[in-house]
């Protein structure tokens, strides 16, 4: 589609000039408008794109690569939209929307700052614009040779069916949102370090970095949900490599803006925030880099595409470009950057808790960034390759969540100038009693395990506390409480995480068709697959095919129906589970395929002494008695077992004789047939024991004689999944929250407290190096301390 | 010193321990047939699958085949089915530990001569 290619060349021209008008901005002013125009024509040019690229998959423009591989005519029109994040064209396109879109807010809201940030947001966009342009999911789809008689295809390849659900329309756009969101922050602290200016430009960008690790966050909380529900691995979080990638940006995103509530308040933290907010899109970059490149395809269970070469390149120079530019900058600016002010906290102080909050995310950052990379860096120094497990992830953590919890807890009593531990433990008591009766409830609950009660006490207890901080301020002053908020659902979320897992049973059932298996207090049965109506013979064809399954116990009664289809359109079929989950308030049971259910064709066996009678599945046999013929063990001998089958679709039972008989080749068995096709035969025989195994043998194609379906099922006992459920979108509405008040800050309150409290930046003047800067003078209280003093 | 850094120091300190204790429990090195006997707890082992050796029990979904590399050749069990591509392997990283002369999986890798499509991928990143 040429109209595509021409949109997105468009829209990279225009970002180019937006950079270069921004630039020269500086001593033409009237430039700034052009500049401005500029932008928004490749605003214009990146939703263009979009908008063509959704036309193309609805109009079913098969024609395109991108539309032929992952749209097909059977999708409905909301899923076909969906395909346009599919790919890995149409999730760069998705991030180019959302950060083409965040620049339209942050071109209106930068104030002084404009210039600077949007001269290097439009770089960004440049670059995302031009990785669109050699990666195009515009591009025609190859013509074979010899060429087909119908062309361009009438349909597509399809969708990958693992995508074709709900969650593939939320989760991506939501997670993109948190991605995108990601360029802001690093432009502001570029441009604070390019001005040598740290005041105005903290105030400005605090709304933005909460915003973005609250929508990463929930991007997050959301494609865990996506894999529990629809992909059957029977847990929220696997700490993969694609997962671990978005994980460690939204860290350091969140460790960010304490560090701006350190410096805004306090005035400490000036020197390393800049630092902390460039670094969550560099590090989205190196995530993107090493899942997108195929350096880790070795390591991951996932599996990974690899981009165009010319497109890769780009991303690579966005990576380096944007990791040196922070190092760089930050380094050289270091010692002209104010120094922070003096700690002048006694006790224990929210500036203690607040800088404890720092560092544990840095810390948990650094854990999972480390763990993703220790393949590349074992390999880079020229050792044996080797892999982290998932399991290091959750140890690691355990110490750190321990001090979190309690930092967390203490958090919302503690004030800023310290306080005396009476003070804070008097604050704390009921919060405490609390949490350790949920301990104590937990315990006689069965939850024993000494580390991980203790992890869940704690966890308790900072939840409980910041109910406490919610309930005390909610008439006061509403907007106040999105931190508080955020940190109940956090801690919500993670018990439901760590008791989920932590207590989790976990047993593997292989079902035999006709055979009842016992497992989790309940007897399972196979009862069908529904797949049979459209595909006889072979169910797991059909793309909606559900496996039908009884569970009974001594009162209750349930059919679940977990949905299990092989897609074959490809090389490798691609299972697609579907796990059904029977939920409790208290736990799910939750019922997932560990592989692919097979047809067992080997025969049903029966071991029977002489005079004895055994049933397997619906044919009744009994032994009537053992006879020889022929000299034991010479050629010719046989030895014959009579037996009377009866079967309840019979009218009547039968008697038959299948014997063994020694021949040339050895030893053979001589099957005899039954009345509906089947065939009777002998297995092992022990003489002396008068014990013979008859052996069933089904008959393909004769309807009476079904083939046995074996489903290997993996069913969990998860106790406590609600609380995650609960978390995340606690967490989201506290972060709303905390955005639109530190919105407001930027355009009415601290603002034009703190800009007025602090000199005007001034023009930069590179200063010889190793001078020290002028210490400041501890700031002097901001309209927001004064409103949380008068709250107490 | 005061008691709130000497405090501070030994949660950290702690809680340092504990994550690189973690972190050494945890790693999983690749290796080599022939180094299983000495470091075969919890390692990553690709393997050429040799598929005349393959034996699947339907009953219990174990699979069994031989497998080897450029310095010998192992057993392995796994016992969470057969992959669908399997047959089609040509070669496998298998995830687990070795005792008395069989190598026991718990996770496997399938790599196939085909470039799989991981749009999973694309959409979860």
């Amino acid at each position: 589609m040429l109209a595509g290619y021409v949109v997105v060349w468009i829209g990279a021209l225009f970002a180019f000039g937006s950079v270069v008008l921004y630039l020269l901005s500086g001593k033409r002013a009237h430039l700034m408008r052009w500049a401005r125009g500029a932008y928004v024509g490749a605003v214009l040019a990146t939703l263009g794109a979009e908008a063509l690229l959704i036309y193309a998959l609805l109009a079913g423009r098969y024609d395109l690569q991108y539309v032929f591989s992952f749209s097909e005519r059977s999708l409905s029109p909301l899923m076909k939209v969906s395909c346009a994040w599919a790919g890995q064209e149409g999730s760069f396109l998705l991030w180019a929307v959302w950060t083409a879109i965040y620049g339209l807010v942050l071109l209106r809201t930068a104030g002084g700052y404009e210039r600077w940030v949007m001269s290097l947001y439009g770089g960004v966009m440049l670059g995302l614009l031009a990785i669109l342009a050699f990666q195009s999911p515009f591009a025609p789809l190859p013509k074979p040779e010899p060429a087909p008689e119908v062309w361009p295809p009438r349909d597509g390849f399809g969708l990958n069916p693992v995508l074709e659900n709900p969650w593939m329309q939320v989760h991506p756009p939501v997670i993109f949102a948190g991605f995108a969101a990601l360029t802001v922050p690093f432009v502001y602290a570029l441009a604070a370090l390019w001005r040598n200016e740290y005041y105005e430009y903290a105030v400005r960008v605090r709304p933005w970095a909460i915003y973005a690790a609250t929508m990463l966050g929930f991007g997050l909380a959301l494609g865990g949900y996506w894999a529990y529900e629809t992909l059957g691995w029977g847990g929220f979080w696997a700490w993969d490599p694609v997962e671990n990638s978005s994980y460690f940006p939204w860290l350091v995103m969140a460790a960010a803006f304490h560090g701006l509530m350190l410096q805004i308040n306090r005035g400490r933290m000036v020197r390393w925030n800049p630092l902390l907010l460039a670094t969550p899109f560099v590090l989205f970059l190196y995530g993107t880099f090493l899942t997108r490149s195929g350096a880790l395809a070795e390591v991951s269970v996932h599996s990974f595409v690899n981009m165009e070469t010319n497109a890769l390149k780009i991303l690579l120079g966005m990576l380096i470009g944007s990791g040196v530019l922070t190092l760089g900058l930050w380094a050289w600016r270091y010692r002209q950057m104010p120094l922070p002010a003096p700690n002048l906290t006694k006790g224990f102080s929210r500036e203690a808790a607040l800088l404890w909050g720092i560092a544990l995310l840095t810390i948990s950052a650094l854990i999972s960034l480390v763990g993703t990379s220790w393949p590349l860096i074992t390999r880079a120094f020229g050792k044996q390759m080797e892999a982290l497990k998932p399991e290091f992830y959750n140890q690691a953590h355990i110490p750190w969540i321990v001090i979190t919890a309690v930092v967390l807890a203490a958090a919302p009593m503690l004030a800023w100038r310290g306080m005396s531990l009476d003070a804070i433990l008097e604050r704390l008591t009921k919060s405490w009693l609390a949490a350790v009766a949920t301990g104590f409830a937990l315990f006689f609950l069965g939850f024993r395990e000494p580390l991980t009660l203790l992890i869940c006490t704690l966890v308790a207890f900072t939840a409980y506390a910041n109910v406490g901080a919610i309930w005390r301020r909610f008439r006061a002053s509403r907007i106040t409480l999105g931190g508080f908020i955020t940190h109940v659902g956090l801690a919500l979320a993670v018990l439901g995480l760590i008791l989920s897992y932590a207590y989790e049973r976990k047993e593997r059932i292989v079902l035999v068709q006709g055979q009842d298996a016992f497992a989790m207090g309940y007897k399972w049965r196979y009862l069908g697959m529904t797949g049979n109506e459209k595909f006889p013979g072979d169910p797991l064809a059909d793309k909606f095919n559900r496996v039908r399954i009884e569970l009974a116990s001594h009162d209750e009664k349930f059919i679940i129906e977990p949905r299990f289809y092989q897609d074959r359109r490809r090389e490798e079929p691609t299972n697609v589970v579907w796990p059904s989950i029977l939920r409790w308030w208290d736990h799910d049971l939750y019922v997932s395929f560990f592989a692919t259910p097979q047809i067992d064709v080997s025969p049903l066996t029966l071991t029977l002494r002489e005079k004895a009678r055994g049933t397997v599945e619906g044919y009744t046999i009994e032994f009537l008695g053992f006879e020889t013929v022929g000299g034991m063990g010479a050629q010719g001998f046989r030895a014959i077992a009579k037996a009377r089958v009866s079967h309840p679709k019979w009218k009547k039972p039968v008697e038959v004789a299948p014997f063994q008989m020694v021949t040339e080749s050895g030893i053979v068995p001589i099957p005899v047939p039954l009345p509906d096709g089947a065939q009777l035969l002998i297995g092992q025989m022990d003489v002396s024991r008068r014990q013979v195994q008859f052996q069933l043998v089904m008959v393909p194609g004769k309807p009476e004689t079904v083939p046995r379906w074996v489903i290997p099922l993996e069913v969990y006992y998860k106790p406590f999944t609600i609380l995650v459920w609960l978390g995340p979108p606690l967490t989201l509405i506290g972060g709303l929250l905390a955005v639109l008040r530190r919105g407001r800050d930027v355009k009415y309150g601290v603002a034009r407290a703190t800009f007025t409290e602090f000199p005007e930046p001034k023009p930069v003047v590179v200063k010889p190096r190793g001078r020290k800067a002028p210490r400041l003078k501890e700031p002097t209280t901001t309209p927001t301390e004064q409103a949380q003093q008068a709250e107490r | 010193m005061k008691l709130s850094s000497v405090l501070t120091l030994v949660l950290v300190l702690a809680g340092l321990a504990f994550t690189i204790r973690a972190f050494v429990t945890n790693t999983s090195p690749y290796v080599k047939v022939n180094q299983l006997a000495t470091r075969g707890q919890h390692v990553h082992l690709p393997l050429k699958p040799l598929h005349d050796t393959v034996r699947f029990d339907v009953k219990t979904m174990t699979l069994t085949f031989e497998g080897e590399d450029e310095t010998g050749r192992v057993k392995v069990v796994y016992p969470k089915g057969k992959p669908n591509n399997f047959e089609a392997a040509t070669q496998v990283v298998v995830i687990g530990s070795y005792k008395d002369g069989v190598f026991y999986a718990e996770e496997m890798l399938v790599k196939c001569p085909s470039k799989y499509q991981g749009e999973v991928q694309a959409a979860r990143n």
